[in-house]
Parts: C-alpha cells; structure tokens; sequence
C-alpha cells in the first residue's frame, strides 16, 4: 500500500487529515475500551454474586429439599413462567437487555389438598427460578459488552500499532521526497540562472 | 364378617412397623419374603394389598384398597360403618382445615404484610420439620385407634396406614429432591 501512494502535495494534505481523524478515532476508543472493561467488571461481580446467591441458596434448601422427592405430587404447575419481562438498555453505545421481572403462571395452590411443603417449595423454587433468569439475562449483556470490548480493544490497537505510524510514516517520506523536489528544482532554477548571465 | 380367611396369619406375618425417619429395609424385606418377590421391585403397599385380599371379601378387599392416604380426608371415607377409617378420616380432615388456617394466614403475612397470629398447630420449622410433625401427628392417632386390635380389619386398616406414612416419610430424600429443584431452577429449564 504505502508503495502506491502518489508523492504529491495532495497526498500529504490527505493523510494529514487522516491522521488528525485516527489521533481522534484513537482518542474515543480508548474512552470506550475504558468504560467498556469497567462495566464488563461491574457485570462481572453481579454474576458473580448472583451464582453465589444461587449456590447459598441450594445449600440453604438442601436441609430440607428431600420433601420434593415425594412421588405423586408435582411442584411443576406452580412454578410455570409466563413472562420474563426485560428492557433494552444503552450502555457506551451497545444495546443489551435489562432484567425487569418475573412473571409465573397463576394457579391457586389448594391448602387442603396438597401437602404443607409445597408452599414453601413453590416460594423457594419461584425465587431461584428469578435469579436463574436475572443470571441468564446479565450473562448475555456481559458476552454483548464483551464482544463490544474485544471490538473496541482491536480497534484501538490497529490505529495505534498501524493506521497511525503508516500514516505517520508517509507523511514523512512525501515531505521527504518533495523536499528534495524542491531542493532540485531550485538548484536548476540556479544553474539556468547562471547560464543566462555568462551568456549575457 | 365374612372373611375369606384368617387375619390373624396375616397379621402376625406383617413386619412390626415402627416410627423411623430412615428408611427401614428390614420391613421392605419381610414384606418381600412373605410375598416372594424380589426386595428391589418389591412394591410394601402392592404386597400388603395382594396378600390382603386373599383373607377379604370381595368388598372389604375394594374397601382396602381405595384406602390412601392422601384421600382419607374426603367424606366418603367418613361413613359412621366404616369405623376406625371414618375415625381417622375425621382426624385427617380436621387437621388439614387446621393447617389451610395456617397456609393461609402464612400467605397473608407474606404476601400483604399483614400481621395475623398463626394457628399453633405445630412448631415452625423447616418445610421437611413441619411435614415430619404432621406425619407423627397422625402416626400417633393411629396408634390410639389401634390400641385393643391386634388381628382384625381395625388392625389391618391401621396398618397399611402407618405403612403409607412410613413410605412418605421414607420419600422423602434429599438426593432426589435435589435434583427436582436444580432441574427446574437451573438457566435451561426457562
């Protein structure tokens, strides 16, 4: 490429302006490289801390989890999700998904009929089925912001590790090469110059 | 009475059940031998309820088997000739109207922030605590029922009452249970 770059004024003037538009390119990548890994840690420390909610919780309920086992009665109906309800966000230019709640399939749990367990089983499982969904939902804003990341991070490395030193780079040899243009054609300006006064 | 033949053989075959969380093989093992089947297809309550009918009528047989615990409550078992399963019946149903009071002044607490003072019906506890004192409440009301039969219908009726506890009781297993709750909870199962 920098081979087949015409050596001329225009050039120069053209990758001067290309330069000015990387330096700023380069500016506003690093800002959202920045902003990017901050949310991506923050998203990460909420994931974080709602497996572990969900690990507490599975140990919490393993005191008493055996009554689920109990053969004839199904918690299933009452733990059926009807609508988990989300929001799109922005968050440095990337549209992800935002956990706004739960909603289950309303069927009445007959108290005289079904065992006392089920209500709390019902509750415990409806609870853990939430964070479940707020994990799932967070994990596929943090693989979107990642992947923003990762896109920003090679963004700004190919202007700072290329557009930028080639650019750079050529800039110099045309100033280079039209300095010595310059420099040539005043040395003939003179030598005509000369010839023209011996000749007088 | 009309019996096909004799209770008593089949009573004083019966492993003696006894009140125990853990799951007790030996019974499972004596019901299995006394049928001759194989402990580990062996079904205690198909067991109880085939070798049952060969010292029943025809019509107590039926009676017995529509026994279950889970529907012992419902009026039909509460005909005065039932005798000791009307009884229990009663029992059960007044206990379940006690624990609905319970469930739902528990759901109002929870779910309006009302204050109500629960029924002391039992003491709170785990879901598995609470379901523990249940049973035992109503073990022991067997136990009442059957003092005086040792070889009769009352004493066979009772029987496979305090088995069918011991078999929820033994249901309840925290390996299988958890299982249960990871699969619907886990991200997959939404």
């Amino acid at each position: 490429m920098t081979d087949r770059i015409l050596m001329n004024k225009n050039t120069l003037a053209a990758l001067k302006t290309s330069l000015t538009a990387y330096r700023e390119a380069l500016l506003i990548f690093e800002m959202k490289e920045q902003q990017l890994a901050n949310i991506v840690l923050q998203i990460e420390a909420d994931v974080m801390r709602l497996q572990e909610d969900i690990t507490q919780t599975e140990h919490l309920v393993s005191q008493w989890i055996g009554v689920l086992a109990e053969p004839g009665v199904s918690v299933e109906q009452w733990v059926q999700i009807a609508h988990i309800h989300t929001r799109e966000k922005e968050i440095v230019g990337v549209r992800v998904e935002e956990f706004e709640a739960i909603e289950f399939v309303a069927v009445e749990i007959d108290p005289v009929a079904t065992p006392l367990w089920v209500d709390a089983a019902v509750e415990a499982i409806r609870e853990q089925r939430e964070r479940s969904a707020i994990f799932s939902v967070q994990l596929k804003a943090l693989e979107k912001l990642e992947e923003e990341l990762s896109e920003a991070r090679r963004m700004k490395n190919a202007l700072k590790e290329v557009f930028i030193p080639e650019a750079i780079d050529n800039i110099r040899r045309i100033q280079i090469f039209l300095g010595d243009v310059e420099r040539l054609s005043i040395g003939c300006a003179k030598l005509v110059k000369k010839k023209k006064s011996r000749s007088l | 009475m009309g019996w096909n033949g004799n209770l008593e053989y089949l009573m004083s075959s019966l492993p003696y059940l006894r009140w125990q969380v853990a799951t007790d093989k030996q019974v499972i093992d004596l019901l299995a031998q006394y049928a001759s089947v194989d402990t580990e297809h062996a079904d205690p309550m198909q067991i109880l309820e085939t070798e049952a009918s060969k010292y029943l009528s025809a019509e107590k047989s039926m009676l017995f088997q529509s026994i279950r615990l889970e529907h012992i409550h419902q009026p039909i078992f509460q005909l005065p000739a039932l005798g000791r399963i009307a009884q229990f019946s009663h029992f059960d149903a007044t206990l379940r109207q006690q624990i609905a009071t319970l469930r739902l002044a528990r759901r109002a607490n929870q779910q309006q922030g009302a204050n109500q003072s629960l029924p002391r019906i039992i003491t709170p506890g785990s879901p598995l605590q609470e379901e523990m004192q249940l049973l035992r409440l109503q073990w022991d009301k067997l136990e009442e029922l059957a003092i005086g039969h040792y070889a009769d219908w009352d004493a066979l009726v009772v029987y496979k009452l305090k088995l069918m506890i011991l078999q929820r009781l033994w249901s309840f297993d925290s390996l299988r249970g958890m299982d249960v709750f990871k699969r619907l909870t886990s991200t997959d199962s939404l």
